[in-house]
């Protein structure tokens, strides 16, 4: 049986993925997370689509770490279409963007993103975000499910 | 009493001019009217006056003319040598020659004068008719007459007073008679009495009828001193001996009084009546006529003056509309045009009929519209050019938002990348670094500590520019201990002496003064940690239209030489040893203080503090009005 998936990374860029990679795995995370890179490969994650067409997602995502800036489609119309959609609009969605001056905050808010954060640029305080907001959607806070 | 108002200056023009043109006119036409009343009922008086006198003067010709008669009658030889014939009792053919001598003498006056209806002389002594005109009478006994004994009295020629003939009873006559004395022996011997009957229809009523000047109701009456009516009247038929006349006039004539008086006559109609008295026949005389006859003529001038009016009035009121018309169009003309001004028609144009001030106003007005046409039109191409400018300028600033987001956004990735990896490096290989290999690691951490912060504080510089401000009251002493309280921790405290003054409260954007405070505080701060003592105070002056924040501190200040570039960007005065900083701060600060419509300078002296100064505007009008 396929491992379970809770923690899904929706981020283009290669190296933060890695450092979120490397964060979680040292929380003993990285079997139940996938990362993916754009955000037509996302939309086809979670509406089994091209790649992911015929495959069976047991939807027991936790959280969705969600980057903006996203090739091919934006990280504000991944929003938009997993809350438009009736299976996956109560998963926890938190924005990670790279600015605290992105004017896409407010936007993002009110598509229903659950949460906004910032990479911060020194490792150290990546990690220690990066710590907390595991801790907290994936055991402190409840799902809907 | 109530001002009169008017809703145009025509209508006021042609009320005053009203005035002034109709009030003589009224005048005059009023005083003209009494004038010519008074000078008619005058003539009318005199006009009265003149008749009654007249006829009076006719009457006493008239009596003259009969007592005339009468006297060269008696006065005749051949009448007054009658005497001793009279006597004789049987008369010889010479006495019948000499009487027939007499009454031819009579006939020849009956003749001349055809009013005589008889003339006869009677016997002194028996009262009988010795010789008549109409020989019928004679030897008639008229001793008992009036006419007889009278003057058989007195010597003198008796009238007497109309009455009906006793012939005929509807003749009136009248009868003069006199005494004829003898020539001879005694001259004062009275031989007879001559008499003459006159028939007044053929004499003197023709001249009472004659009623020249007398108009339709004028006429004249005589009244014997019984107020009896002696004449033939108009209104009443046989009025003669007939009709007691009660009438004022005829009263005070009959009395012997003369005079005009204003009354009702016989007929109670209203009448103007002069009256006179004539002594010889004891009549009163009275000249009258109708008022309203008399006074046609003041109708007749009550008609003139009414058309004269209205023939004045409309002629004067068409001469004042035109002439109010003539003065008051240019100023319509004007007041329409600059109506148009204000709707914004700018083409209009005000016709310059005159060389006066109006005609100047005219011109002035013309020019003015040009002069504001020309004027908006400069304007308007003005505010194109500038609505085109601002366009480019939004444009520059938007694309200039997206560059900086998308600068900021980008340059962080590849340094979270150096940062984090380097930090893995210096983890996970650790074993495999010498010191310097781990000082170079830590080098690399530090300077993307920096670039980090550089990033951070460019955007928010760049975005000072364009963000707008919601302006809201602002406790200043409060913002600056909360401001303190957060860049300083308690360690800091303990070191610096810190004071802050009663600060004003002020309008302005709560986050950026925030900023504004916390760079200045920490600015000082950062320039006194070298102090064991720092001190740091906050005070605030109070300016007439604004209020002058001030920061001191007794840090290492500045060169004087370099207060210029105190507040351009990058700009540092001291080294990266001695004091940190990235030269962003103070640019930041100066930037939010003039965004406030304020002022920032600064001065200082090398090791002797400095002293930072802001000003900002007192209300918050006048930092609207500065922003319109």
């Amino acid at each position: 049986m396929k491992n379970k998936i809770d923690i899904v990374i929706i981020e283009d860029n290669p190296n933060d993925a890695e450092l979120m990679v490397r964060s979680m795995k040292k929380n003993r995370l990285a079997n139940s997370m996938i990362v993916l890179e754009d955000g037509e490969l996302a939309l086809d994650y979670f509406f089994s689509r091209g790649k992911y067409a015929g495959k069976k997602i047991v939807c027991a995502d936790k959280v969705i770490f969600l980057d903006l800036k996203l090739p091919k489609v934006s990280g504000l119309e991944i929003l938009k279409k997993l809350k438009n959609n009736d299976k996956t609009k109560n998963i926890p969605v938190v924005v990670v963007s790279s600015s605290k001056q992105d004017p896409d905050i407010k936007t993002a808010y009110e598509l229903g993103a659950n949460s906004y954060v910032v990479k911060p640029i020194e490792y150290v305080d990546f990690v220690e975000m990066m710590n907390q907001l595991n801790l907290y959607w994936l055991v402190v806070n409840e799902n809907s499910k | 009493m109530k001002k009169l108002t008017f809703k145009n200056i025509r209508s006021r023009l042609t009320f005053w001019f009203l005035i002034i043109a109709l009030m003589p006119l009224f005048i005059g036409i009023i005083l003209t009217y009494y004038q010519d009343k008074i000078i008619i009922r005058h003539e009318n008086i005199d006009k009265l006056v003149a008749i009654r006198d007249l006829k009076v003067q006719q009457l006493n010709y008239w009596l003259d003319e009969r007592v005339g008669d009468l006297k060269a009658i008696a006065k005749d030889y051949e009448v007054r040598t009658l005497g001793k014939i009279f006597d004789k009792k049987i008369k010889s053919p010479e006495d019948i020659k000499k009487m027939e001598i007499a009454r031819k003498l009579m006939f020849r006056y009956l003749e001349d004068y055809d009013a005589y209806v008889e003339a006869f002389i009677i016997n002194a002594h028996t009262g009988i008719v010795e010789i008549s005109t109409k020989p019928k009478y004679e030897g008639m006994d008229k001793s008992n007459d009036t006419y007889f004994t009278k003057p058989l009295k007195t010597n003198e020629i008796f009238i007497k007073d109309i009455y009906y003939a006793e012939s005929t009873g509807h003749i009136i006559e009248m009868t003069f008679s006199i005494p004829i004395f003898c020539l001879h022996d005694d001259p004062t011997h009275l031989i007879g009495i001559m008499v003459m009957r006159i028939d007044l229809s053929n004499s003197l009523y023709p001249l009472l009828k004659n009623k020249i000047g007398l108009g339709q109701t004028g006429e004249t009456l005589i009244v014997n001193k019984n107020v009896m009516a002696l004449n033939e009247l108009r209104g009443y038929k046989n009025a003669p001996l007939n009709l007691q006349i009660s009438a004022k006039p005829a009263i005070s004539a009959s009395q012997g009084k003369t005079g005009i008086v204003s009354t009702n006559d016989y007929k109670n109609e209203e009448v103007l009546a002069a009256y006179t008295y004539i002594p010889r026949t004891e009549w009163g005389f009275v000249c009258k006529q109708n008022i309203s006859e008399l006074e046609a003529p003041i109708h007749e001038l009550i008609k003139n003056l009414t058309i004269l009016l209205i023939v004045s009035v409309t002629i004067v009121v068409l001469i004042v509309l035109w002439i109010s018309k003539l003065i008051s169009k240019p100023i319509k003309d004007i007041n329409i045009a600059t109506q148009k001004i204000i709707n914004g028609n700018y083409s209009v144009k005000v016709p310059v009929n005159s060389r006066d001030e109006l005609g100047s106003l005219a011109h002035s007005i013309n020019e003015m519209a040009v002069s504001i046409e020309s004027n908006i039109a400069a304007k308007k191409k003005q505010y194109i050019k500038l609505k085109l400018q601002k366009k480019e300028t939004d444009k520059a600033n938007k694309e200039l938002e997206t560059f900086a987001y998308s600068v900021s956004h980008d340059l962080r990735a590849p340094l979270r990348a150096i940062d984090g990896f380097t930090r893995i490096l210096i983890e996970d290989h650790v074993s495999k670094l010498n010191e310097e290999g781990k000082r170079f690691g830590a080098i690399i951490q530090d300077n993307t500590k920096k670039m980090s912060t550089l990033i951070d504080d460019l955007l928010t510089f760049s975005r000072m520019g364009r963000a707008s401000i919601s302006y809201t009251k602002i406790d200043m002493k409060s913002m600056v201990i909360a401001m303190y309280n957060e860049t300083t921790n308690a360690e800091e405290r303990n070191r610096i002496k810190f004071t802050v003054d009663d600060l004003p409260t002020i309008y302005g954007d709560t986050n950026l003064m925030r900023q504004v405070w916390i760079n200045l505080i920490s600015n000082a701060i950062k320039f006194t940690s070298y102090r064991k003592q720092a001190i740091i105070s906050i005070s605030c002056q109070k300016g007439k239209n604004q209020f002058t924040y001030c920061i001191k501190d007794n840090g290492s200040g500045f060169n004087k030489k370099y207060q210029d570039k105190l507040f351009t960007v990058f700009q540092r005065l001291h080294n990266q040893e001695k004091f940190k900083g990235n030269g962003i701060g103070l640019a930041l600060v100066q930037r939010i203080i003039s965004r406030h419509n304020g002022e920032i300078w600064a001065e200082s002296e090398i090791d002797k503090g400095a002293v930072f100064y802001f000003n900002l505007p007192k209300n918050r009008g006048a930092i609207n009005e500065k922003q319109n």
